[in-house]
C-alpha cells in the first residue's frame, strides 16, 4: 500500500524574551508569579528550507564542511568578539583542523564543530594568559595586538 | 549583517515542541530530548523544535540552521531565517518548529547555527535503532520474569 509522504516543513519565529509578573496574590497572601501582557508583537520571519539531496544515484549528500568560515562562538562570560575570526578548514587524516593564520592559532577535532570548540577554548586561554603577563616579547606583543582587534572584555 | 554585533547563544535545545504564550511571550519547551529511537530507516520525525536564546544581537541577521550528519559531516538540510533583533537590551529567542524532518539512518546529527558565514553554536541529537520495538534506553533495564 502506498503511503502519502508529507514534505518536511518548518515554521520559524523570532521572539522577544518572555515576561513574568509578581502582582497576583495567593490565598496565603504570598506573591505569586502572574502573567503580564506585553505589547510587543511576535515577529514572523521569512524561512527558506533546503533539503539536501544526492546529486545522482551513486553520489552522496553534499558536505557540510566549508573550506573557510568565520568563528563567532567565543562563549565567554567575560569576553566578547568585536568581529568574527576568519578560519581555514582543512582535514588531516581523521581530524578536522581549523586555523587562524594571522594569530597562528588552531583547533582540532573529529568533526568541524569539535574543532571549533577546541579552537574557542585555545583562543580564550591565550587571551587570558597573554593579558596576565606583564613582560611580553615582540612576537607575543604582536599576538596581543591581533587578539585585541577581535576580542574585547564585556562591559559590566 | 556586516555591521551588526555578533550575537552570543546562551541556550540551544532540541525538543518536541516550543510553545509561545500569547501576551507574555513566555516559552514552554515540551519534551526536551537528545536521543531518538526508531525501528526503521529512513524515517521522519513527526515534529521537532530547535530553541535558541541569543543575547548581544542588534539589527538584521540571516540565520542559518544547518542539519548535519556527523558520520561523514554530510549536509541534510539548510534552513534560512531572515530576522531582525530590534531590542539589543533584551534576549531574543529563535524557534524552529519542523514537521516531518527526514532521518536517513541511525547516528549522530547536529543542528549548527550560523549567521551568514559566522558559526555561532550547535546542539547534537543521537538517533538509535530500536530492536523489537524496544527503545535502546529500555533494553538493559527490563525486569526479568520470575
Amino acid at each position: 500500500m502506498a503511503t502519502a509522504v508529507t514534505p518536511p516543513s518548518v515554521l520559524a519565529d523570532l521572539f522577544p524574551s518572555g515576561m513574568a509578573g509578581t502582582k497576583a496574590e495567593g490565598p496565603s497572601g504570598a506573591m505569586l508569579p502572574g502573567q503580564v501582557a506585553q505589547p510587543e508583537r511576535v515577529s514572523k520571519v521569512e524561512v527558506k528550507f533546503f533539503l539536501a539531496a544526492p546529486a545522482g544515484p551513486l553520489q552522496t549528500l553534499p558536505s557540510a564542511r566549508p573550506g573557510k568560515l568565520k568563528f563567532g562562538a567565543l562563549n565567554d562570560p567575560q569576553y566578547r568578539l568585536r568581529q568574527p575570526i576568519p578560519l581555514a578548514v582543512t582535514v588531516e587524516g581523521a581530524s578536522v583542523v581549523v586555523g587562524w593564520t594571522e594569530a597562528d592559532e588552531f583547533g582540532v577535532g573529529n568533526t568541524l564543530s569539535a574543532a571549533l570548540d577546541d579552537f574557542g577554548a585555545s583562543v580564550r586561554e591565550l587571551y587570558r594568559r597573554i593579558h596576565e603577563s606583564e613582560q611580553l616579547g615582540p612576537d607575543l606583543e604582536n599576538i596581543k595586538r591581533i587578539l585585541g582587534e577581535y576580542i574585547a572584555p564585556r562591559s559590566r | 549583517m556586516a555591521d551588526c554585533p555578533i550575537p552570543t547563544v546562551t541556550a540551544m535545545l532540541v525538543c518536541d515542541q516550543t510553545i509561545a504564550e500569547q501576551g507574555t511571550n513566555k516559552k514552554s519547551l515540551i519534551g526536551i530530548f537528545e536521543q531518538v529511537g526508531s525501528s526503521r530507516f529512513p524515517t521522519a520525525m513527526p515534529r521537532l523544535s530547535v530553541y535558541v536564546r541569543l543575547v548581544d544581537g542588534s539589527g538584521r541577521y540571516l540565520f542559518k540552521l544547518r542539519v548535519v550528519s556527523l558520520k561523514d559531516e554530510a549536509l541534510l538540510a539548510d534552513i534560512e531565517v531572515d530576522a531582525e533583533i530590534s531590542n539589543p537590551m533584551q534576549a531574543a529567542e529563535l524557534v524552529f518548529n519542523i514537521v516531518g524532518f527526514p532521518i536517513p539512518e541511525p547516528g549522530k546529527y547536529e543542528f549548527q547555527l550560523y549567521t551568514g558565514d559566522v558559526y555561532l553554536h550547535r546542539v547534537t541529537m543521537e538517533v538509535q535503532a530500536m530492536q523489537g520495538g524496544i527503545p535502546p534506553w529500555q533494553q538493559q533495564s527490563r525486569p526479568r520474569p520470575s
